[in-house]
């Protein structure tokens, strides 16, 4: 480690759950010259510890938390860290990332990561305060959702300022779209807080009293005030609107997800536009650690039938509760966020299920005999968020719903055209119909149908001015470019909303990354993000992935978009791999996406694993 | 002969613009140019600016670029909006 002179902190810290017994690990500097930290690191850890015979509940199974270099350093929303576990949703590697406070305190108690491996016998809670690490009884937490557990966590350590982590009731259910929440923000895809909930981890509460070391103090500074500086402009609107203001732009470029993926443009959007949003609901902005942004929304519901409701709103959930269920009531959406938050579940994976299970009722293929009474047609906020309780409470169909679209698909195959999923991951909130680039984000993301992971090409593909968004050649390129720059991006420790202002790009020049930690990592910065990639498709080929597992669901190779701009745009399964084609040819992987032994030495991956 | 283009302006440029969509009726041969000029006239948006991204019938336009010299045809609509970012 002594390449390094600042940003790491140089140990993880293992917790056996089993044995209720921790103890520290070195990290090793050649690890983190190649992977940098948070997703590339969790990613190699994964592969060395999770095995492709471990179930997701399987006591065997492990949750890796990483920060990154910049996680907790003075520098704009350095907040993020990531996680590494065997995914309930899809039953195959998750990696996730999340802001909060968490992850800088994790570093200030000297930490880089932390490793949860084993299962409790009873319900319990993780406190690590700096070298200190205890576990508290929490049978008596059973029940509680998450808001109030974390509650419970900053009082049993004893600190407002603590990162704390929680689950909710439908982890505690094994819900298998359950998320973590971070001090607000979420480990939300994937369903690792069903990992938790399988182990009886209730939560975990962190405070350290260190600092963050950076090479060099004087630079670190005058970073953060160009960086601020440069925020207040470029990022103004999402300080304004939040990740909200790209409702209507989405709407308008042909690509809203419509009542359950069926057409790519809403009628009724200014029912919850960012216009909206900010008139009747606009509470306060959220901020995670050291952000001057501050993007997140928190609204309430002041009259109505969901008078009371409050949430933090994103455009992902707007879209997927709203638009996604013909929900044009801004105040539902809150209502179901704060139900999703509090019960514990994912808003993306929620609202595509909750879109699916109106789809097959308007078909005549469900009855209210299985929504619990529900008249679940497209449109109804009471019914959006009635079906969400449903999956929390593992009710009616919810039991069925619970288990993710892959537990859906093999238990009713017959309803494939209507489920719109990757890997057993249901679709973000974008229809690759209004962008081909996105298809590939989605067939080819290391995590099933994620816009981040698999790389969000809308910016490249409408605004550069270099791309055709309905043509094919090119895709496979961008599309790689786009992952391998996201995946460095999530070993830092920042957020992508930020990295802009201190020029994480695809070709970065600035001396971030040497005044933080006194090595010269920023011209390797997009070879470490291939690297990453390339090792996460190594675990995905591990445990079974090949080119039929990176197809689209029918509706997006099958049907042309019946409305809207994208009006008769469509793609084929033959068009779709032409695009797949020459990704893979891009990554250098075999035809049936396998990294090829050339690449996989090229990347120095050969030596990293063995 | 006369072309209708509608305009929208979209989320923060809604407030810098004072309204949601508007149609211009323009000369017969006009290029998106002369409209951009209208709007920085009408609504006080000029061009180019890094943080205003424009959309003619559904494609990104580069504002420095030869396309601003396209012509437009009745029924176009441009979209005006800040540059999107994901994630």
């Amino acid at each position: 480690m002594k390449e390094f002179k600042g940003a790491y902190m140089g140990k993880i810290l293992r917790v056996d759950l089993t044995k209720k017994a921790s103890r520290t690990e070195d990290l090793k500097g050649e690890d983190l010259k190649l992977l940098l930290g948070g997703r590339g690191l969790g990613a190699k850890i994964y592969y060395d510890e999770i095995g492709p015979d471990v179930d997701p509940f399987d006591e065997r199974n492990k949750v890796i938390f990483m920060t990154g270099p910049l996680t907790g350093v003075r520098l704009p929303s350095t907040t993020k860290f990531q996680l590494a576990t065997k995914s309930p949703e899809t039953g195959r590697y998750l990696c996730s990332n999340c802001g909060g406070d968490f992850g800088p305190q994790l570093k200030r108690a000297g930490y880089d990561g932390l490793i949860v491996e084993g299962s409790s016998d009873d319900w319990t809670s993780i406190i690590i305060k700096d070298g200190d690490v205890s576990f508290i009884d929490a049978s008596s937490w059973k029940g509680f959702n998450s808001d109030i557990t974390l509650q419970r966590l900053k009082d049993s350590i004893g600190d407002a300022r603590a990162g704390c982590m929680s689950i909710g009731p439908a982890a505690e259910r094994l819900v298998r779209i359950s998320f973590i929440n971070v001090d607000n923000r979420a480990f939300g895809r994937g369903g690792a807080g069903g990992v938790l909930g399988a182990k009886r981890l209730k939560g975990i509460a962190v405070k350290g009293s260190g600092r963050v070391p950076v090479a060099d103090p004087e630079r670190v500074n005058q970073i953060w005030k160009e960086a601020v500086k440069d925020l207040r402009t470029s990022r103004a609107n999402h300080t304004k609107y939040g990740t909200p203001q790209y409702i209507e732009a989405i709407n308008e470029f042909g690509c809203m997800p419509t009542r359950n993926f069926q057409t790519t443009f809403f009628e009724r959007i200014e029912g919850v536009d960012a216009h909206t949003m900010k008139k009747r609901y606009y509470v306060k902005n959220f901020h995670c650690f050291n952000c001057p942004v501050g993007c997140g929304m928190v609204c309430e519901v002041k009259e109505g039938p969901f008078a009371g409701a409050r949430a933090r709103t994103e455009y992902e959930t707007v879209a997927l509760l709203g638009p996604n269920c013909g929900v044009d009531d801004f105040g539902a959406i809150v209502a179901g966020n704060q139900l999703c938050d509090e019960m514990g579940i994912d808003t993306m994976s929620g609202g595509n299920l909750v879109g699916l299970t109106m789809e097959l009722f308007e078909r005549g293929l469900i009855t209210k005999e299985h929504t619990d009474g529900i008249e679940a047609k497209f449109g109804s906020g009471e019914a959006m968020v009635g079906l969400l309780r449903l999956i929390a409470e593992r009710r009616g169909i919810g039991d069925l719903l619970a288990e993710g679209a892959r537990g859906v698909m093999k238990k009713h195959p017959e309803w494939a055209p209507y489920i719109m999923a990757v890997k057993g991951l249901p679709y973000a909130a974008y229809d690759p119909r209004g962008f081909y680039g996105n298809a590939l984000t989605y067939g080819t993301s290391s995590r099933g149908a994620c816009h981040n992971v698999g790389g969000w090409t809308i910016r490249a593909e409408l605004q550069s001015g270099d791309y055709d968004r309905w043509a094919l050649e090119g895709k496979g390129k961008l599309v790689k470019q786009i992952q391998d720059n996201r995946a460095y991006v999530d070993s830092l420790g920042i957020c992508t909303v930020v990295r802009g202002s201190m020029d994480f790009r695809d070709h970065p020049a600035s001396d971030v990354m040497e005044a933080v930690t006194g090595y010269g990592f920023t011209p390797d910065l997009m070879n470490i993000g291939t690297r990453i990639y390339n090792l996460e498709r190594l675990i995905l080929s591990r445990e079974g992935v090949k080119r039929k597992d990176d197809q689209l669901p029918p509706r997006t190779v099958n049907e042309k978009v019946p409305s809207g701009p994208s009006k008769g745009k469509f793609l084929t399964r033959e068009m779709y791999n032409l695009m797949l084609d020459e990704y893979y040819e891009e990554r250098g992987w075999d035809s049936d996406g396998v990294p090829k032994e050339e690449t996989v030495k090229r990347l120095k991956l050969h030596t990293l694993l063995s | 002969m006369k072309v209708r283009v509608t305009v929208k302006y979209l989320s923060a440029l809604r407030d810098r613009a004072g309204t949601a969509n508007e149609v211009f009726v323009m000369p017969a041969g006009s290029v998106l140019r002369d409209l951009t000029a209208r709007i920085e006239k009408e609504r006080g948006i000029s061009l180019p600016d890094p943080y205003v991204m424009i959309v003619l019938n559904g494609k990104g336009i580069r504002q420095h670029s030869r396309r601003l010299d396209t012509g437009l045809s009745d029924g176009d609509t441009l979209l005006l909006l800040p540059p999107v970012s994901g994630g």
